[in-house]
């Protein structure tokens, strides 16, 4: 693996609820590496969006990771002050969410959202709006100009999740966060979707972590793996061993069942 | 078989969706209709308020027409005194809306910004909610009694008390709106990418929330000119001679039980009407802001 970009170790949450401590995530350690496609997988409640937002310091109020560091090219998250935190969010650290419409303010023209984040970071506004018309054209708007005009209620969902991308990417990011970034959307356009991003990141070198249950993403885009459950990390591999020869028995579990619904498996 | 298999292919009849036109914009004009309306009676009320302060005498005296029911001559009949309560009901707006708008402009500008502040959760919004609580507790009346006392009365005092009792109901607003919006995914969104906790609350929030204050403004504008005229009733607003309804309601009560109805009708159909006017502007502003914003 290359040198790691992301280095996350030992981390443990918990939950609050009350005078009631839940631990969620249980020593969880994984790394991303410059220019890889990280995918965390696991089905719904194994743990691994809290262990995402761990990682990147955006634990909610009733949340509190209780041990572990996360090192972003060698500064940890957990010990910076809050300034230092917001330079490198969504600077250095892009971030793709679920739900692109309801990502984005609907208040807001898309060129606002896009001023916001560049100004966050002291872009200049003639740097932003050109960035921005580069950005959607590659991630392949044709007329951002009407685009950045328009309300996130005004775009389909394949466009509005391209134009949150375009964001995420605006002040070229070494390290692209994607939280499910394709489960909102219909099979056809999450392919779209997917290509363009591992494309883009590929040509520009960056590195992607990606926490989803669809093991069709993981399999077909990620060089490294780590599959959860329980809020621990079960077994991790390149997607070739996870997917090919899974030693732990849930990941088995998990490869048989998405096997035995593809065409032709039927018994 | 693979896993790879798995993805689903673009289909044939996938399109291409950035030749498709937009989406329709957002039908911005639509249920203003009786923000409109409120908006052109208090216009109106206005425009004819100006102009009986300015191109008449409300202080005029007809001694010959003391306590006259409506007439050609004095549509609205006249009081106690012999002077006009038509041009006196029209002046008293003039008087009476400024100090109401005034007060509660102030209110909803600190109320606002208070109230985003206490949203944030840390032990500084928790304090300002705690001096909220402590002034609710305290007897508005006797608060109102005291400021007078102490002030003299007067329209900055007016005004001033106004602002004071609607602040709490705009900081509590306020904070119940933005606390539920925090959690928003668009909020969210605007963390990760490296917005200030200001930023989230000024640029995020409070744009979405600003439906619900102007709707608060102007129904707070509404229990002002309430109690506005109340404080005159009770003698502690604008000084006489100068026409407030409160006041001329007040003075109008006297003549009740002998039929003279017309000196306190007048006024306080003024004060009705203008409550409708703004409750139109509040009713329709949160129709059309809950469509916005869903």
């Amino acid at each position: 693996m290359s040198r790691a970009l992301l280095k996350v170790s030992d981390v443990c949450v918990e939950f609050r609820a009350g005078s009631l401590l839940n631990r969620v995530v249980h020593d969880v350690s994984f790394e991303v590496g410059a220019g890889e496609f990280v995918g965390i997988i696991g089905e719904t409640g194994s743990g691994k969006s809290v262990t995402l937002r761990a990682a990147l310091g955006m634990l909610p109020s009733v949340a509190r990771m209780v041990a572990g560091t996360s090192l972003f090219e060698g500064q940890d998250l957990h010990t910076l002050g809050k300034r230092a935190l917001r330079a490198i969010k969504g600077n250095r650290i892009g971030f793709i969410p679920q739900q692109p419409w309801s990502a984005l303010n609907p208040v807001l023209t898309l060129e606002k959202h896009f001023m916001d984040i560049g100004r966050s970071h002291g872009k200049a506004p003639t740097w932003i709006r050109q960035a921005a018309r580069d950005m959607l054209r590659r991630v392949e708007i044709k007329d951002p100009d009407r685009v950045l005009a328009g309300y996130v209620g005004n775009l389909s969902g394949g466009m509005a999740q391209r134009a949150v991308i375009a964001m995420s990417l605006l002040l070229e990011p070494s390290l692209v966060v994607g939280d499910e970034p394709t489960t909102a959307l219909d099979v056809t356009v999450q392919k779209e979707i997917l290509e363009l991003l591992a494309r883009i990141c590929r040509e520009d070198g960056k590195s992607i972590l990606m926490v989803t249950h669809d093991l069709g993403v993981v399999s077909n885009y990620c060089d490294r793996v780590y599959v959860m459950r329980h809020g621990r990390v079960q077994e991790n591999g390149t997607a070739r061993q996870i997917f090919g020869n899974p030693q732990h028995a849930y990941t088995q579990q998990l490869v048989a069942a998405a096997t035995r619904y593809l065409p032709g498996s039927a018994q | 078989m693979s896993l790879e298999q798995s993805m689903a292919t673009p289909s044939a009849v996938a399109t291409d969706r950035e030749s498709a036109p937009l989406a329709p914009s957002r039908k911005r004009h639509s249920n203003l209709t009786g923000a409109w309306c409120g908006a052109a009676m208090l216009l109106l009320l206005a425009a004819l308020a100006v102009y009986c302060r300015l191109a008449t005498n409300t202080d005029f005296i007809d001694y010959m027409a003391i306590m006259m029911e409506p007439s050609g001559a004095h549509w609205f009949g006249t009081d106690s005194v012999g002077r006009d309560v038509l041009v006196r009901t029209f002046a008293a707006a003039a008087v009476d809306l400024p100090i109401a708008l005034g007060g509660t402009a102030i209110a909803m500008l600190i109320g606002t910004l208070l109230g985003l502040l206490a949203s944030v959760g840390n032990r500084a919004a928790d304090s300002i909610m705690r001096i909220v609580d402590g002034f609710d507790a305290f007897p508005h009346l006797i608060l109102i009694l005291v400021i007078v006392q102490v002030s003299g009365g007067g329209t900055g005092t007016l005004i001033l008390t106004i602002a004071l009792l609607n602040i709490p109901r705009f900081i509590r607003l306020t904070r119940a709106e933005a606390m539920q919006l925090r959690k928003a995914r668009f909020v969210f969104f605007a963390e990760v990418i490296g917005a200030s906790t200001w930023h989230r609350l000024t640029r995020h929030i409070l744009p979405n929330i600003s439906g619900a204050i102007l709707s608060q403004a102007s129904t707070g504008t509404a229990l002002a000119l309430s109690a506005v005229g109340a404080m005159s009733f009770l003698g502690l607003g604008i000084a006489p001679p100068i026409p407030s309804w409160g006041a001329m309601i007040q003075e109008g009560t006297v003549g009740i039980t002998m039929g003279e109805w017309w000196p306190v009708a007048f006024p306080a159909l003024a004060l009705v009407y203008c409550i409708i006017a703004l409750n139109m502007i509040a009713d329709s502003l949160d129709t059309h802001f809950a469509k916005e914003v869903h």
